[in-house]
This record gives structure tokens, sequence and C-alpha cells, in this order.
């Protein structure tokens, strides 16, 4: 993302520019987008977390004073604001319709999934099941612009260096029969025969 | 080997891209095709819908441009270990303190949406609370202390005009209780 720009607009918004904010939320909103719904937040508590999100930045304009950095500052005051909400939901008694990737079923349904469906189905619902900081790591990179190394390493708290790896072995949990892992227990067996199949 | 296994091992043996996938470079390229389809489909399947985007820009003409911050310094959501939560009997009661120079803010709130407060130090005044709908003033006691029966949804901002003190308001950190 073009840092020079970014600082302009940010000193422009900070001055009161409307329209300078608006060209920044129009760059990064899919970025806090990105970040509430790899963490397995509802469309409804994503969109909150997303408007927390924003209303933290306009009043802590003045304070920014690397523009390279805000990206990586949006990002992660998103990622604290979903902590704290899951944190919230795991106390309460009644329950809403997120984490679908807690199931237990899941890496079975994969399985099935591969076999009997399409294939985008397939690779949405494996993409759906992932663990929680694979889900949260790939969907954020998947943002539209998307996220810089430096960035997603300040977001995750991760050295740049282990970012490639990370993404590779959950890009790997998603790729299909022959790069399978199980998930759990029971789908563990599917997976291991296609294993003896490809030696024998 | 049963049934199932024999077909699997056939079909595997059938399908070389699957041999070839044991190679450094095929399994990268399989890699960045898994990640380009995740692409298009999470386009497809979860964009951001437009009131997401509304709203965010709507945020600008919430600033407070002149008063001082409250930062958020503790919220037992976070800031507490499961243990201590256990400890106290499991309560659903959330605390969070936000602190400017000279004047703290302690809330707490329950899992009902039921709020209580107190304005350090202590002083009879008026609290306003920020939310998507507007600002809804509320007075406090001499204690400081003042009460919420039910806090509206979205993130909230406390505003706090102290009586005595400052010059300048003081205004929390936005946060979704």
């Amino acid at each position: 993302m073009d840092a020079v720009d970014l600082g302009a607009l940010l000193r422009q918004a900070a001055g009161g520019d409307e329209q300078a904010w608006d060209v920044l939320v129009g760059r990064l909103a899919g970025l806090v987008w990105a970040v509430a719904r790899g963490h397995g937040l509802s469309q409804a508590d994503a969109a909150e977390i997303s408007r927390t999100t924003w209303l933290r930045l306009a009043e802590s304009l003045n304070l920014i004073t690397d523009p390279e950095r805000l990206g990586a500052w949006l990002a992660s005051t998103a990622r604290r604001e979903c902590l704290r909400m899951l944190r919230r939901q795991e106390r309460c008694i009644s329950t809403e319709d997120r984490v679908d990737w807690m199931c237990g079923d899941c890496g079975l349904e994969l399985v099935d999934d591969l076999a009997n469906r399409g294939r985008d189905a397939a690779l949405w619902s494996a993409f759906e099941a992932l663990e929680p900081d694979c889900k949260a790591l790939l969907r954020v990179m998947l943002a539209d612009p998307p996220p810089s190394y430096a960035e997603l390493s300040e977001v995750f708290e991760m050295p740049i260096g282990s970012i490639g790896p990370t993404r590779a072995r959950c890009l790997d949990r998603l790729g299909g029969r022959t790069t399978l892992r199980p998930l759990h227990p029971q789908g563990r067996r599917a997976v291991a025969s296609t294993a003896r199949g490809r030696v024998s | 080997m049963n049934t199932d296994d024999q077909a699997v091992a056939k079909a595997s043996r059938i399908d070389g891209a699957a041999v070839h996938l044991d190679w450094p470079d095929a399994a990268e390229a399989a890699r960045e095709a898994t990640f380009r389809r995740l692409h298009s489909l999470v386009r497809e399947k979860d964009p951001m819908p437009a009131d997401v985007l509304v709203s965010a820009r709507s945020s600008f003409g919430m600033r407070s441009i002149d008063d001082e911050p409250a930062a958020l310094v503790y919220d037992s959501i976070i800031d507490d270990d499961l243990l201590s939560s256990v400890r106290s009997g499991g309560r659903t009661v959330r605390q969070l303190t936000f602190e400017a120079r000279d004047l703290v803010l302690e809330v707490e709130v329950s899992g009902a949406g039921h709020l209580v407060g107190q304005v350090v130090p202590p002083q009879a005044t008026v609290v306003e609370l920020r939310h998507r709908g507007g600002t809804t003033p509320v007075a406090t006691d001499e204690l400081g202390c003042f009460h919420v029966p039910a806090m509206p949804d979205g993130p909230v901002s406390f505003r706090c005009r102290p009586t005595r003190s400052a010059a300048h308001s003081v205004a929390t950190s936005w946060i979704t209780l």
C-alpha cells in the first residue's frame, strides 16, 4: 500500500477533511472486515467490530505518527476487539450463530464433502472448519487489498519469517485428498487409507 | 485392505497429479491454486456488506476533537485470567476502568446489559453516554455513582463534564460492551 499517500490522507483527515477519511475507509475497510470474519464472528458481530474500530481510529487520528503502520494499527485494534467479544460470548449462556468451526464432526464432514460435493463447496466448508488460527490468518490474507507481511507480523504477533510457512501449512490442510491431515481421530481412517494407497 | 481402501488406492494410482504433489514445486503450485480459489470464494460468499462501509464512514462525524481522551486501562474480560473468574463464582459482571489525567471512570456491566459506574474523584456531574442513536445524559450522585438500566447495542463511549475541576471534557475510547 502506498505509504506516502496514506500519510497525506491521514493528515488531511486529522485536519477535518471528510473526503480523505472516506478514501482511507475505502482502502482499509476490507481489512478490518476480514479480521472480524476471520475470527469466526457472525456478520452482525463483525459489523460491530468494524464500527468500533473505525470510531477508535477517528478519535486517534492525531496519535498515529507512522502512516505505514495504519493498516497494522487498524487490524490489531479489530483483533483485540474480536478477542473481547469472543470472551464475552463464551461467558454468555445463549450462544449466537458464530464459530461454526467449533463443531466436533467438521473433520469427518470435510472428508465426506471432498467425495460427495462440488469442489468449491468442499473447499469452502474445509475453510470454515479450519482451526481458528489458520482461518484467521488466511481470511486476513484474503482481504482486498491484502495486507503486507510486515502488517501480518504485527497483527498476529509472529515473526515475518513464520508467516510463509504457517500460510503453507494452513493451505495444505485445504489442499484436497493428497495433502489432507486428519483434523480429529474420526477423520483419520479415511486419510490414512489414502496415504497407504499412494505408496502401494 | 477393505473395499473402501482398495477403491481409494486405485483412485490414487490413476490420479497422476497426486503423485506429482510430492514434489515441492507441485505442492507449492497446488497451494497457490487453493489460495486463488479461496480468494474468489471469499468474494462470493463473504463480501463486506454495504452498511459496514457506510457505518465506517460515518464514524468521522463522531469525533470529539476537544475532549481529553480517557484510555481503557483495565477490562476484566481480557485482563482477568479464567481462574479468577471461577473463584469469584463465575459471575458475569464485566468491569472496566478508563483513565484520563485527572479523572477515572469505573464501570460494571452485567450480562443483562445493566450498567453501574462511578466517576473518581467523586462528584455530582453528568455523564454522557454516546452511542449509535446519539447521546444520553446520565446524572451522577454526590459520590459520582451513576446507573444505566439498559445499555444500547453497539459501541459506546462515555463523556464526562467535570463540574468542578478540568477545563476540558473527558471522553473514553469507544468499546462494545
